[in-house]
């Protein structure tokens, strides 16, 4: 009896309560839905099967792939090499063999994690008002949050990690970094290495999307394509996007996640030169010049007031209330799909596996960017981790 | 004085009560007792992967936690949950025993290559090991032959003691008798088992009992039987 007075009952369906939001925005669209686009989107679905293929078109998009690339590589060979360092020296573990102590680890934990909450776009436009328009605005711009973000996983990977063999090394007298280098490493780089493949995918979007808040690249020729409403011309450049998605998918597939550490090592000597040739501004951006117009007193004093008559609250409240309606639609939506009978599920999910392209379709991301002008939060996690039914993008599996 | 492992009012809470030893160059001892009687947290206490909560451990007058990198090779550990690096091949296994001796560098390189092929081979020799075993990943052997690579891994260590626990659990009676004489061979040696009968081919037996160390003895003179209590006492 005690113990049957000991249980709670669960509540299977308070997950669902954020759902309530979906049919009241289902009603809104519903009563705001006319028929005024359908031409629009016609053209531009019936275009993707006749893209231009115009030289001079062709020309001016491969040259905006190419400093999509360049943008690409560089920021996640950065992110990568600096978030491993960062990675390690924020892990626990490691800081406790190193110095045994974890304080430090903590400590720079929490330097990082601000860098992470910025998403690259909102990084790219500070930047790009600070340096002005320089190829290392958009590399920095995703290499800041990338390099956090990575350090984050490469120091949960190694807290999450089990060893006892690190101590069992550490008894037979090995020193602290070859036993790390030994007993630690073989365990986490496999994890890592699809992890840093993962992020190169997640760099070209990246790049892709500053392009179209005009940083360069791919993304600025697709976003003028849309808004002048050349369809034709905006899918020649979506194809090609979608080709070197492709190939990039195919080639991590193929070499097992194994190329990406010399390719990480390689890619900025193979990017500078590039850039050098694609006639790229690689000078030293004029934020680090004292002859930065932001350090005289007039641009501060402006952006002083600008800041301070800033509607603050306003803004915040806003940026509050979407975020809370995506997550509602997010927690809310999945489990629905578990109410569908298993056999259902199972052949939805074959479909989906046999059914969907192994890369992620980049023409829909940069449409969607460039059609809204909002931002698409990016997975931040391995497709091989995702849950058959849905991603939080929590990480690895424990 | 060289190679003496002293534990001095030795005491883990829960675990172990206080207890002193001595372990003698040359010397073998058996270590007997049920499970839970304490044995591994004894080994542990031994080679300085536990901290105990009284007392001190002490290595040629040394306390361990003092020890430089390489008076720790001198202490070598056969666990009893073999503690291989899954990931890696048998070669690099072995050779993380002799990590203690060499730089930096020298484990990049066993990582990224093969090393000292020859020294690796005549270890795996010595415990029966095939040598067409050289490149393959731990996690594809056999119970019997990750033993034996982590006994190849102790031996290319070269210690002065070895401590194992509960070595020859899950092994065959030939493995048992192979693993055994490989033990005997080192200059001393603390081996704890669960078989009486094998005490009498050690130096010196010692018993341990909920914790307590309840017998020190040469093994000369012992009978097996008249070791059985320390398995039947509750």
């Amino acid at each position: 009896m005690a113990l049957h007075n000991d249980l709670r009952p669960a509540l299977p369906l308070l997950p669902l309560l954020p759902g309530v939001v979906i049919p009241v925005l289902a009603g809104k669209v519903a009563l705001d839905l006319h028929g005024g686009g359908l031409d629009l989107l016609a053209g531009f679905f019936g275009a993707a099967l006749h893209p231009s293929w115009d030289l001079t078109l062709i020309e001016a998009l491969w040259r905006g792939l190419q400093i999509t690339v360049f943008t690409a590589m560089l920021s996640w060979s950065g992110s990568c090499l600096f978030g491993c360092v960062l990675g390690f020296l924020s892990s626990e573990k490691i800081c406790t063999l190193l110095i045994s102590s974890a304080a430090p680890s903590r400590w720079l934990r929490r330097v990082l994690a601000p860098l992470r909450s910025l998403h690259e776009l909102i990084w790219g436009l500070l930047l790009l008002q600070l340096c002005g328009l320089n190829a290392w605005v958009a590399v920095a711009a995703i290499a800041l949050p990338y390099t956090s973000l990575m350090a984050r996983v490469v120091a949960d990977q190694i807290d999450s990690h089990d060893t006892p063999t690190l101590m069992a090394l550490q008894c037979m007298g090995a020193g602290s970094l070859a036993n790390l280098l030994t007993a630690l490493w073989p365990a986490v780089s496999t994890s890592l290495g699809h992890h840093m493949a993962h992020r190169l995918e997640c760099a070209l979007r990246s790049a892709l999307l500053l392009g179209v808040f005009g940083l360069g690249g791919l993304g600025t020729d697709l976003k003028l394509s849309l808004q002048s409403l050349q369809f034709r011309e905006l899918w020649s450049g979506l194809w090609l996007l979608a080709i070197v998605m492709a190939m990039l998918e195919l080639l991590v597939h193929r070499s097992r996640s194994k190329l990406v550490l010399p390719a990480m090592g390689l890619a900025p000597l193979i990017a500078i030169p590039w850039g050098r040739s694609l006639d790229l501004d690689l000078a030293i951006p004029t934020i680090l010049l004292p002859a930065n117009p932001l350090f005289t007193g007039t641009v501060r004093e402006s952006l002083a007031s600008a800041l301070a008559s800033a509607p603050w609250a306003d803004l915040m409240l806003s940026t509050l209330g979407l975020t809370l309606l995506a997550s509602a639609i997010a927690i809310a939506g999945p489990p629905p799909g578990l109410v569908a009978p298993p056999r259902t599920l199972e052949q939805h999910h074959t479909t989906i596996r046999l059914g969907r392209p192994a890369f992620a379709p980049p023409p829909t991301d940069g449409f969607a960017f460039a059609s809204t002008g909002q931002t698409q939060s990016q997975p931040c996690c391995p497709r091989s981790w995702s849950a058959p039914f849905g991603n939080d993008g929590a990480g690895p599996p424990r | 004085m060289i190679g003496v492992l002293e534990l001095e009012e030795v005491a883990f809470t829960g675990r172990l009560r206080p207890l002193s030893l001595r372990i003698n160059p040359g010397e073998h001892i058996c270590l007997l007792g049920r499970s839970g009687a304490g044995k591994s947290t004894l080994l542990q206490l031994a080679n300085g992967s536990l901290k105990p909560d009284h007392g001190q451990v002490r290595w040629d007058g040394t306390a361990l936690p003092q020890l430089s990198r390489r008076r720790r090779c001198d202490i070598g550990t056969l666990w009893q949950d073999l503690l291989l690096v899954e990931e890696l091949n048998v070669v690099q296994n072995i050779n993380a025993g002799a990590l203690g001796r060499h730089s930096l560098f020298w484990a990049l390189r066993n990582l990224v290559g093969t090393l000292n092929e020859g020294a690796c081979h005549e270890v795996m020799l010595q415990v029966g090991l095939e040598s067409d075993l050289l490149f393959t990943s731990v996690a594809a052997l056999s119970g019997g032959q990750r033993q034996r690579v982590a006994l190849a891994r102790l031996l290319r260590q070269e210690p002065s003691l070895v401590l194992a626990d509960e070595p020859l659990s899950a092994l065959d009676p030939a493995l048992s008798e192979l693993v055994l004489d490989r033990l005997l061979i080192q200059s001393s040696c603390l081996v704890s088992l669960h078989r009486p009968d094998l005490a009498c081919r050690f130096d010196r037996v010692i018993g341990l009992v909920d914790g307590e160390l309840v017998l020190d003895e040469p093994a000369t003179g012992l009978n097996p039987d008249d070791l059985t209590w320390l398995y039947t006492t509750i």
